[in-house]
């Protein structure tokens, strides 16, 4: 069965540079004028697909959660523009990098991560270590701490031995 | 020491002391009296960077680092006039948190934060807007309500509601709340702890005998005076030994059995009570299956520890220590060449402790991730079957059960790769025994019957140590439990009775104080709301989807409470009324309809068990169940399956009704009660809600508006307020939100007849 009856029945708008001007305020949030819209004053962009495609398909929608349209793809608008849509995609999702980790110590259930990240270094608990640790793929994951901040290892193979080691049981 | 533990305090020093500089630094700044004072640690880009923000009754200080942890770095510090700002939120990001000002113009981030102080950052929004709204009145104030309470060990802010530091439990700590949890069953336990005492004793006896019996009877050269005598003697004692070991290890067994019982009951009534006086948000936090586990099966762990494992582990010790004395006293060279082995034994136990918890604990997740897709599929079977996925589920199922087996393998191979080396270790000591008495025996200073004893010494002190040896597993196992049960043992109680809580006959005056409520630490829900109600009023909530419809009811019935404000039932706030004497006078039919294990007459007098037969089939005529339960083989003592899978969601509605009816209350509360039936249905239960509503104060949440023509008045909620209120046609009169909704829903109801 096709799915043509899809594009008929829900409409997904294509946010493109020849329809969408996006802007940036003095105090560095993004405006946007729309074809035929008036000038939204403040948008916000979210990754629909935020674990593997982080720089397509971004939704962005209007100061009330109203989505205006999809961008299939950043590079598609000018260099200019799409860094600008990347620097506020980064500062909405923020997660820590980890280069080194120091110790993991397990305590009872939880387990107390000593992490060196691109933020400096880091003390983190992670409730349930398994439930907290997210595989992307073969190669990356995404750790998630009791208070809810990130933590990506984005390349499991490029960790270094020590810092494999102490985490491997838990992959 | 550890070299990371070192380094964590150093860290921890260090920020510490970055953010004091930061916060000083922006007091300094302040010129009046501050409010309110916070610290934040990222900057508008994510950074690592320290700041602080101090507000006083007319301006935010913003103090922020100028480098990246340098501790002399000059601090760059800006101020904000409050009153330049029409509102001030907080933007939950993924990861982090940010509290913006937003002007008419523009909006300006005053700081952002990783999400640990994400609470911080909402109080700080919520105390800038009550600046905002109240700062000319003259009973201003504002509530920064900053988590207060921190580990007194490391001092960083404790979960709310929690009472554990993960950072800071130790293992001894640990075990003491254990014991002190079960204290009044440590007599019992002292008990069967004596029983393996008396045991280990006889365990001793045993291979003094037998020396003697070797000694003195069979190696002699020379015939002795009733030598068979003394053998039947010898034999007979060491055979009523072995009949009273027996009989002793029946009577453990059996006192175990007993105490183990006792303990699982009194574990899991404690856990129990806990999680029925904890409030529905603290509940909501976990799973059901978890919740389950901890009441069923962290328990268990715990009881059998404490029961089949500690009384040997203390048997083992006394053992070692025993017959260790007894070596010595014999041969102290001996003993020494037995126990050398010891200290390696221990330290490679010490070792294996580590790794084997987490392996452990990673079969143990990979298991219940496999009930978890059992759980799953044998709940969506139907979802399953219709999209014609069963392959697909199967490979699912295949997939996680691969992963288990593959861990169980792992570890079994672990496991068998540990042993032999650990036996091999433990033999070690059998051989220099051999050795050692086997030299002294050909060298005449000792005699076969000292090496029959030794030989059986060295095998029961070894064997001990090869018990102990094991003991990691469970002990961490145990541990792992514990933290888990007290986890909730020890979690407050957030809505609880206040000291002067009392009991009340609700009349059904409801007032609702300019009350503002948000779950955790996110947005308030509902913003300075009021609403008073009379007694026997029908109060029609309409709103769109999430909106804090339901949250206003919840609130009402208590299963929270309000952050700000406070809501008055015959003027009486509800925080001083017992919340058993309240809910006792609320009925709620809820859009899902909950029915329990058991009969409908079960399900029916739940909501009063000490209601009549009569008074029961009464309940259920005006809520129109009394004709299709007759219909029924089994009438009122038909089994409803779990969740009453077995009866239609207008039946089981109905017997929700009728459940409501039955308990005569005085407050009414129909969340969506109708919205999963058909109009038919409907229209019957709309009869038996309008019997049920006659002089009670209701209140009633429907999408479907026609289902609230019986309201008295109908009050819109919008963005957390009241945006609209009053009868259905004022509403309709004034073309706003309600009219809005009314019309969008005529229009669906047009093209559904037209179809």
């Amino acid at each position: 069965m096709g799915t043509d009856f899809l594009s008929l029945n829900a409409e997904l708008k294509y946010l493109t540079p020849e329809n969408t001007r996006f802007e940036i305020t003095k105090n560095g949030f993004i405006t946007a004028k729309f074809d035929r819209d008036e000038k939204f004053e403040r948008v916000h962009l979210s990754r629909v697909f935020p674990h593997d495609l982080t720089d397509a398909y971004i939704s962005v929608t209007d100061n009330e959660g109203n989505e205006k349209g999809i961008i299939k793809a950043l590079d598609d608008f000018d260099a200019e523009t799409a860094d600008v849509l990347k620097k506020e995609l980064e500062r909405k999702y923020f997660s820590a990098k980890i280069i080194k980790i120091i110790s993991v110590e397990e305590k009872f259930g939880n387990s107390v991560w000593m992490v060196e990240t691109s933020n400096g270094h880091r003390v983190m608990t992670l409730k349930d270590t398994f439930k907290s640790i997210i595989r992307i793929g073969d190669d990356r994951a995404l750790i998630v701490d009791e208070d809810a901040n990130r933590y990506e290892i984005t390349s499991l193979s490029s960790l270094d031995k020590n810092s494999f080691r102490k985490i491997e049981l838990y992959l | 020491m550890s070299k990371s533990e070192k380094l964590r305090k150093k860290l921890g020093a260090l920020n510490t002391k970055r953010k004091k500089n930061i916060i000083e630094t922006a007091e300094k700044s302040a010129d009046n009296e501050i409010l309110f004072k916070f610290n934040f640690n990222l900057d508008f880009e994510n950074r690592d960077r320290a700041g602080a923000i101090a507000v006083t009754k007319e301006w935010i200080f913003r103090a922020t680092e100028a480098c990246d942890g340098e501790e002399k770095s000059p601090a760059i510090v800006e101020r904000f006039k409050i009153s330049d700002y029409k509102e001030f939120a907080v933007r939950r990001n993924i990861g982090c948190v940010s509290l913006e000002a937003v002007g008419e113009d523009d909006t300006l981030e005053l700081c952002r934060s990783d999400m640990t102080e994400s609470g911080v950052l909402a109080s700080a929004a919520r105390a800038l807007n009550s600046i905002l709204d109240g700062a000319s009145s003259p009973d201003f104030k504002v509530n920064f309500n900053a988590p207060t309470r921190l580990c007194p060990k490391c001092k960083k802010p404790l979960k709310k509601g929690s009472t554990l530091c993960p950072r800071c439990e130790k293992t001894s700590s640990m075990l003491k709340r254990m014991f002190s949890m079960v204290k009044k069953e440590l007599p019992l336990l002292a008990v069967t702890f004596i029983f393996f005492g008396v045991l280990s004793f006889v365990k001793v006896i045993n291979p003094v005998l037998q020396k003697k019996l070797v000694d003195e009877y069979i190696t002699i050269s020379e015939p002795k005076e009733n030598l068979l005598g003394g053998i039947v003697i010898i034999c007979l004692s060491i055979f009523l030994l072995s009949v009273f070991y027996k009989v002793l290890e029946i009577l453990r067994t059996n006192m175990l059995s007993f105490v183990n019982m006792r303990l699982m009951k009194k574990l899991r009534s404690t856990l129990f009570d806990k999680i029925q006086a904890l409030s529905v948000s603290a509940i909501s936090k976990r799973t059901a299956g978890e919740l389950i586990h901890r009441v069923s099966g962290d328990t268990g762990v715990i009881s059998n520890f404490l029961v089949n494992n500690l009384p040997h582990i203390i048997e083992n010790a006394l053992i070692i220590l025993i017959i260790g004395i007894a070596m010595f006293v014999y041969d102290w060279k001996l003993a020494l060449l037995v126990m050398v082995p010891a200290p390696i034994i221990m330290q490679i136990v010490r070792k294996v402790w580590r790794y084997t918890h987490k392996l452990y604990h990673r079969q143990w997740y990979m298991e219940s991730q496999s009930n978890t897709v059992l759980h799953d599929v044998f709940q969506g079977i139907r979802v399953v079957k219709v999209f014609g996925m069963e392959k697909k589920e199967i490979k699912r199922y295949d997939d996680v059960i691969k992963k288990v087996a593959d861990i169980s393998e792992k570890n079994e191979i672990t496991w068998a790769m540990i042993i032999p080396y650990m036996t091999y270790l433990i033999g070690i000591g059998n051989y220099i025994v051999l050795a050692y008495v086997g030299s002294r025996i050909l060298g005449g200073s000792m005699t076969l019957g000292d090496m029959t004893m030794f030989t059986f010494f060295t095998g029961q002190i070894y064997a001990a140590f090869d018990w102990l040896s094991r003991l990691p597993r469970q002990l961490v196992q145990m541990l792992t439990s514990t933290r888990k049960v007290f986890e909730i043992i020890d979690e407050d109680v957030d809505v609880k009775d206040s000291e002067n809580a009392r009991d009340i006959d609700i009349e059904g005056n409801i007032e609702l104080r300019d009350i503002s409520f948000g779950y955790d630490d996110g947005e308030d829900v509902l913003k300075h709301v009021s609403l008073t109600v009379k007694k026997g009023e029908m109060i029609g909530i309409v709103g769109r989807s999430g909106v804090g419809k339901s949250t206003l009811i919840n609130l009402i019935m208590r299963l929270y409470d309000v952050r700000d404000g406070e809501i008055l039932v015959d003027g009486v706030n509800i925080k001083d009324i017992s919340q058993h004497s309240l809910r006792s006078q609320i009925g709620v039919v809820l859009q899902e309809t909950f029915l329990f294990s058991g009969t409908i007459y079960d399900n029916i007098s739940y909501a009063e068990p000490s209601a009549t037969r009569e008074d029961v089939i009464r309940a259920a005529k005006m809520a129109g169940a009394h004709k299709f339960i007759m219909k029924l083989s089994d009438g009122y003592n038909t089994r409803v399956g779990e969740r009453g899978h077995t009866l239609s969601g207008g039946e089981r509605q109905r017997i929700a009704i009728a459940r409501a009816i039955l308990r005569n209350p005085r407050i009414l509360i129909l969340d969506e009660a109708t919205s999963a039936l058909d109009t038919e249905t409907e229209r019957l239960i709309q009869d038996s809600i309008a019997s049920l509503v006659k002089d009670r104060t209701t209140f009633a949440i429907a999408h479907r508006l026609s289902t609230l023509r019986n309201a008295t008045r109908l009050i819109v909620i919008d963005k957390g307020k009241i945006a609209e209120s009053g009868t259905h046609e004022e509403l309709m009169r004034r073309e706003g939100i309600y009219y809005d909704l009314v019309l969008a829903q005529r229009k669906m109801s047009s093209m559904t007849t037209k179809e």
